[in-house]
Protein backbone atom coordinates (compact mmCIF):
# COMPACT_ATOMS: atom_id res chain seq x y z
CA UNK A 1 0.00 0.00 0.00
CA UNK A 2 1.61 3.26 -1.15
CA UNK A 3 1.50 6.58 0.09
CA UNK A 4 -0.02 7.89 -3.08
CA UNK A 5 -3.02 5.34 -2.12
CA UNK A 6 -6.09 6.99 -1.57
CA UNK A 7 -8.27 4.49 -1.08
CA UNK A 8 -8.74 0.95 -0.05
CA UNK A 9 -11.25 -1.61 -0.34
CA UNK A 10 -10.55 -5.29 1.25
CA UNK A 11 -13.55 -8.36 1.23
CA UNK A 12 -14.03 -10.80 4.19
CA UNK A 13 -16.63 -13.17 4.94
CA UNK A 14 -17.26 -15.21 8.22
CA UNK A 15 -17.63 -18.19 8.45
CA UNK A 16 -19.01 -20.46 11.49
CA UNK A 17 -15.33 -20.99 12.22
CA UNK A 18 -14.85 -17.09 11.91
CA UNK A 19 -17.48 -16.31 14.23
CA UNK A 20 -16.45 -19.08 16.93
CA UNK A 21 -12.83 -18.17 16.39
CA UNK A 22 -13.86 -14.78 16.94
CA UNK A 23 -16.32 -15.18 19.73
CA UNK A 24 -13.02 -17.67 22.11
CA UNK A 25 -10.76 -14.72 21.07
CA UNK A 26 -12.80 -11.66 22.27
CA UNK A 27 -14.69 -13.58 25.17
CA UNK A 28 -17.92 -12.00 23.70
CA UNK A 29 -20.41 -15.15 23.36
CA UNK A 30 -23.64 -13.37 22.91
CA UNK A 31 -25.67 -16.22 21.00
CA UNK A 32 -26.74 -14.28 18.14
CA UNK A 33 -23.46 -15.07 16.61
CA UNK A 34 -23.37 -18.73 16.82
CA UNK A 35 -26.93 -20.26 17.98
CA UNK A 36 -29.14 -19.69 14.81
CA UNK A 37 -32.54 -20.89 16.96
CA UNK A 38 -31.52 -17.96 19.05
CA UNK A 39 -30.75 -15.23 16.87
CA UNK A 40 -33.99 -16.28 14.77
CA UNK A 41 -35.96 -16.18 17.60
CA UNK A 42 -34.59 -12.01 17.54
CA UNK A 43 -35.93 -12.01 14.09
CA UNK A 44 -32.20 -12.17 12.46
CA UNK A 45 -32.31 -14.53 8.98
CA UNK A 46 -28.45 -15.46 10.15
CA UNK A 47 -25.83 -15.60 12.74
CA UNK A 48 -24.81 -11.95 12.66
CA UNK A 49 -21.26 -10.99 12.21
CA UNK A 50 -19.58 -9.03 16.00
CA UNK A 51 -19.79 -5.23 15.01
CA UNK A 52 -16.26 -5.46 16.48
CA UNK A 53 -14.83 -8.19 14.29
CA UNK A 54 -15.75 -5.77 11.44
CA UNK A 55 -14.20 -3.01 13.44
CA UNK A 56 -10.97 -5.26 13.41
CA UNK A 57 -11.25 -5.50 10.02
CA UNK A 58 -11.24 -1.76 9.77
CA UNK A 59 -8.66 -1.17 12.13
CA UNK A 60 -6.31 -3.31 10.34
CA UNK A 61 -7.00 -1.95 7.13
CA UNK A 62 -5.89 1.37 8.57
CA UNK A 63 -3.37 0.13 10.56
CA UNK A 64 -1.54 -1.58 7.79
CA UNK A 65 -1.94 1.09 5.33
CA UNK A 66 -0.16 3.70 7.40
CA UNK A 67 2.38 1.54 9.19
CA UNK A 68 6.02 2.45 9.67
CA UNK A 69 4.35 6.50 8.51
CA UNK A 70 1.87 7.18 11.52
CA UNK A 71 0.15 6.48 14.49
CA UNK A 72 -3.66 5.74 14.61
CA UNK A 73 -5.05 8.45 17.19
CA UNK A 74 -8.32 7.42 17.28
CA UNK A 75 -11.27 4.98 15.26
CA UNK A 76 -14.74 5.10 15.15
CA UNK A 77 -17.63 3.17 14.02
CA UNK A 78 -21.64 3.24 14.09
CA UNK A 79 -23.17 -0.32 12.82
CA UNK A 80 -25.79 1.15 10.33
CA UNK A 81 -26.56 -2.77 9.56
CA UNK A 82 -26.05 -5.97 10.35
CA UNK A 83 -23.67 -8.11 8.01
CA UNK A 84 -24.48 -12.32 8.11
CA UNK A 85 -21.98 -15.34 7.96
CA UNK A 86 -20.43 -16.40 4.22
CA UNK A 87 -21.80 -12.98 2.83
CA UNK A 88 -18.98 -10.84 1.38
CA UNK A 89 -18.46 -7.61 3.70
CA UNK A 90 -16.10 -4.90 1.58
CA UNK A 91 -14.09 -3.28 4.29
CA UNK A 92 -13.11 0.36 2.81
CA UNK A 93 -11.33 3.24 3.88
CA UNK A 94 -10.14 6.78 2.04
CA UNK A 95 -8.17 9.72 3.20
CA UNK A 96 -10.85 12.54 2.95
CA UNK A 97 -8.82 15.24 4.49
CA UNK A 98 -4.77 16.28 5.56
CA UNK A 99 -4.16 19.04 7.75
CA UNK A 100 -0.08 19.35 8.47
CA UNK A 101 0.71 15.81 10.02
CA UNK A 102 -3.22 15.18 10.70
CA UNK A 103 -4.75 12.63 8.33
CA UNK A 104 -8.90 11.84 8.22
CA UNK A 105 -9.96 9.38 6.71
CA UNK A 106 -13.80 7.93 6.08
CA UNK A 107 -14.61 4.46 6.82
CA UNK A 108 -17.42 1.65 5.81
CA UNK A 109 -18.16 -1.88 5.33
CA UNK A 110 -20.76 -2.81 2.83
CA UNK A 111 -23.03 -6.05 1.98
CA UNK A 112 -23.25 -8.20 -0.86
CA UNK A 113 -25.68 -5.21 -2.23
CA UNK A 114 -23.95 -2.36 -1.81
CA UNK A 115 -25.29 -0.76 1.00
CA UNK A 116 -23.21 0.58 3.57
CA UNK A 117 -23.47 -1.40 6.69
CA UNK A 118 -20.71 0.08 8.92
CA UNK A 119 -19.81 4.22 8.85
CA UNK A 120 -16.81 5.65 10.34
CA UNK A 121 -13.74 7.96 10.85
CA UNK A 122 -9.96 7.51 11.70
CA UNK A 123 -7.58 10.07 12.32
CA UNK A 124 -3.98 9.54 11.67
CA UNK A 125 -0.96 11.44 13.34
CA UNK A 126 1.84 11.09 10.44
CA UNK A 127 5.50 11.21 11.54
CA UNK A 128 6.94 13.02 9.18
CA UNK A 129 4.31 16.38 8.91
CA UNK A 130 5.70 16.66 5.22
CA UNK A 131 4.29 13.52 3.89
CA UNK A 132 1.30 14.23 2.23
CA UNK A 133 -1.53 11.37 1.00
CA UNK A 134 -3.50 11.84 -1.40
CA UNK A 135 -7.40 12.57 -1.13
CA UNK A 136 -10.15 10.63 -2.65
CA UNK A 137 -13.69 12.09 -3.95
CA UNK A 138 -15.49 10.24 -1.39
CA UNK A 139 -17.39 7.00 -1.97
CA UNK B 1 -54.68 -21.35 19.86
CA UNK B 2 -51.36 -21.70 18.85
CA UNK B 3 -48.76 -20.18 21.64
CA UNK B 4 -46.65 -17.94 20.10
CA UNK B 5 -42.77 -19.10 19.97
CA UNK B 6 -41.79 -15.26 19.39
CA UNK B 7 -40.39 -13.56 22.68
CA UNK B 8 -41.90 -10.30 22.99
CA UNK B 9 -39.72 -7.52 24.54
CA UNK B 10 -40.48 -5.61 27.07
CA UNK B 11 -40.03 -1.87 27.26
CA UNK B 12 -41.11 -0.95 30.63
CA UNK B 13 -38.17 -0.51 32.30
CA UNK B 14 -36.27 2.31 31.15
CA UNK B 15 -36.96 3.47 34.48
CA UNK B 16 -34.73 1.13 35.76
CA UNK B 17 -32.22 1.71 33.09
CA UNK B 18 -31.79 5.53 33.66
CA UNK B 19 -31.38 4.58 37.55
CA UNK B 20 -28.36 2.74 36.24
CA UNK B 21 -26.66 5.46 35.11
CA UNK B 22 -23.05 5.39 37.20
CA UNK B 23 -22.78 2.05 37.42
CA UNK B 24 -19.37 0.35 37.01
CA UNK B 25 -18.13 -2.85 35.68
CA UNK B 26 -15.94 -4.86 38.21
CA UNK B 27 -12.31 -4.13 37.39
CA UNK B 28 -10.48 -5.98 35.17
CA UNK B 29 -6.68 -6.85 34.99
CA UNK B 30 -5.85 -8.24 31.73
CA UNK B 31 -2.02 -9.25 30.25
CA UNK B 32 -1.33 -9.37 26.61
CA UNK B 33 -0.18 -12.80 26.01
CA UNK B 34 1.12 -14.91 23.35
CA UNK B 35 -1.12 -17.14 22.92
CA UNK B 36 -4.48 -14.99 23.11
CA UNK B 37 -2.61 -12.65 20.37
CA UNK B 38 -2.29 -15.75 18.10
CA UNK B 39 -5.66 -16.45 18.68
CA UNK B 40 -6.92 -12.86 17.98
CA UNK B 41 -4.98 -12.41 15.29
CA UNK B 42 -6.28 -15.58 13.21
CA UNK B 43 -9.89 -14.37 14.25
CA UNK B 44 -9.78 -11.81 12.16
CA UNK B 45 -7.46 -12.62 9.23
CA UNK B 46 -3.85 -12.07 10.36
CA UNK B 47 -1.39 -14.93 10.52
CA UNK B 48 -1.57 -15.67 14.19
CA UNK B 49 2.30 -15.78 14.89
CA UNK B 50 3.12 -12.25 14.38
CA UNK B 51 3.80 -10.19 17.54
CA UNK B 52 2.05 -6.86 16.36
CA UNK B 53 -1.16 -6.13 18.82
CA UNK B 54 -4.09 -5.18 16.43
CA UNK B 55 -5.21 -1.69 17.29
CA UNK B 56 -8.72 -3.35 18.53
CA UNK B 57 -7.13 -5.91 20.46
CA UNK B 58 -8.69 -4.43 23.70
CA UNK B 59 -12.32 -4.80 22.47
CA UNK B 60 -11.34 -8.11 23.64
CA UNK B 61 -10.62 -7.10 27.75
CA UNK B 62 -14.23 -5.44 27.60
CA UNK B 63 -16.64 -7.61 29.23
CA UNK B 64 -19.57 -8.25 26.48
CA UNK B 65 -22.59 -7.98 26.43
CA UNK B 66 -21.80 -5.58 29.42
CA UNK B 67 -22.78 -8.06 32.77
CA UNK B 68 -24.98 -4.61 33.88
CA UNK B 69 -28.04 -6.42 35.64
CA UNK B 70 -30.19 -3.37 35.33
CA UNK B 71 -29.99 -3.86 31.80
CA UNK B 72 -32.80 -7.34 31.66
CA UNK B 73 -35.50 -4.86 32.36
CA UNK B 74 -35.57 -3.33 29.06
CA UNK B 75 -36.00 -5.01 25.63
CA UNK B 76 -34.73 -9.11 24.65
CA UNK B 77 -31.24 -8.52 23.55
CA UNK B 78 -28.46 -6.52 22.64
CA UNK B 79 -26.91 -4.55 19.66
CA UNK B 80 -23.80 -3.15 19.01
CA UNK B 81 -24.50 0.48 17.97
CA UNK B 82 -20.84 1.70 17.56
CA UNK B 83 -17.52 1.69 19.04
CA UNK B 84 -14.62 4.65 19.53
CA UNK B 85 -11.33 3.93 20.20
CA UNK B 86 -9.08 6.48 21.32
CA UNK B 87 -5.68 6.36 21.58
CA UNK B 88 -3.92 8.13 24.38
CA UNK B 89 -0.64 6.28 24.65
CA UNK B 90 1.83 3.97 23.85
CA UNK B 91 0.83 1.00 21.28
CA UNK B 92 0.23 -1.98 23.21
CA UNK B 93 2.63 -4.76 23.27
CA UNK B 94 3.46 -8.66 23.85
CA UNK B 95 3.17 -8.79 27.87
CA UNK B 96 1.50 -5.40 28.61
CA UNK B 97 -0.85 -5.90 31.58
CA UNK B 98 -3.81 -3.61 31.65
CA UNK B 99 -6.45 -2.60 34.09
CA UNK B 100 -10.14 -1.25 33.22
CA UNK B 101 -13.04 -0.56 34.46
CA UNK B 102 -16.27 0.17 32.34
CA UNK B 103 -18.58 2.43 33.34
CA UNK B 104 -22.22 3.23 32.26
CA UNK B 105 -22.83 6.70 31.68
CA UNK B 106 -25.68 7.40 29.31
CA UNK B 107 -28.60 6.02 28.04
CA UNK B 108 -31.87 7.60 25.99
CA UNK B 109 -34.86 6.09 24.54
CA UNK B 110 -35.92 5.94 20.66
CA UNK B 111 -39.08 5.10 19.29
CA UNK B 112 -39.52 4.29 15.64
CA UNK B 113 -40.71 2.17 13.35
CA UNK B 114 -39.61 -0.98 14.18
CA UNK B 115 -40.40 -0.35 17.75
CA UNK B 116 -38.63 1.49 21.00
CA UNK B 117 -35.01 0.80 21.48
CA UNK B 118 -32.57 1.84 24.69
CA UNK B 119 -29.41 3.28 23.48
CA UNK B 120 -26.95 3.13 25.98
CA UNK B 121 -23.46 4.62 26.78
CA UNK B 122 -20.58 2.61 27.99
CA UNK B 123 -16.91 4.03 28.66
CA UNK B 124 -13.79 2.03 29.29
CA UNK B 125 -10.68 3.45 30.14
CA UNK B 126 -7.71 0.90 29.66
CA UNK B 127 -4.35 1.78 31.37
CA UNK B 128 -1.64 0.13 31.80
CA UNK B 129 0.30 -1.23 34.98
CA UNK B 130 2.79 0.98 35.35
CA UNK B 131 -0.07 3.66 35.12
CA UNK B 132 0.02 4.88 31.45
CA UNK B 133 -3.22 5.24 30.24
CA UNK B 134 -3.41 3.82 26.69
CA UNK B 135 -6.56 3.23 25.18
CA UNK B 136 -9.82 5.06 25.76
CA UNK B 137 -13.04 3.09 24.44
CA UNK B 138 -16.67 4.81 24.26
CA UNK B 139 -19.31 1.62 23.08
CA UNK B 140 -22.94 2.47 22.05
CA UNK B 141 -24.83 -0.39 22.86
CA UNK B 142 -28.38 -1.05 22.13
CA UNK B 143 -31.08 -2.89 24.32
CA UNK B 144 -34.97 -3.65 22.06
Amino acid sequence: MSAATERLELEHSATLRTLVQYAGASGDFYEMHYDLPFAQERGHPELSVHGLLKAAWLGRLVDEWFRGRGRLVSFEVSYRGMDFRDQPVACGAEVVRQDGATVELELWTKNADGDITTSGAAVVALDDAAGTVATGGGR
Amino acid sequence: MTADPTPHPDHSGFDTLHAAVGWQGPERVDVVERRHLADYRRAIGLAPDGDDVPPTLCACFLSEPPPMPAAEAYGLGWINGGDRFEYVGPRLTLGDTVRSRTRFTDVREKTGRSGSLAILTFETEFVRDDGVPVVRHVGTRIRR
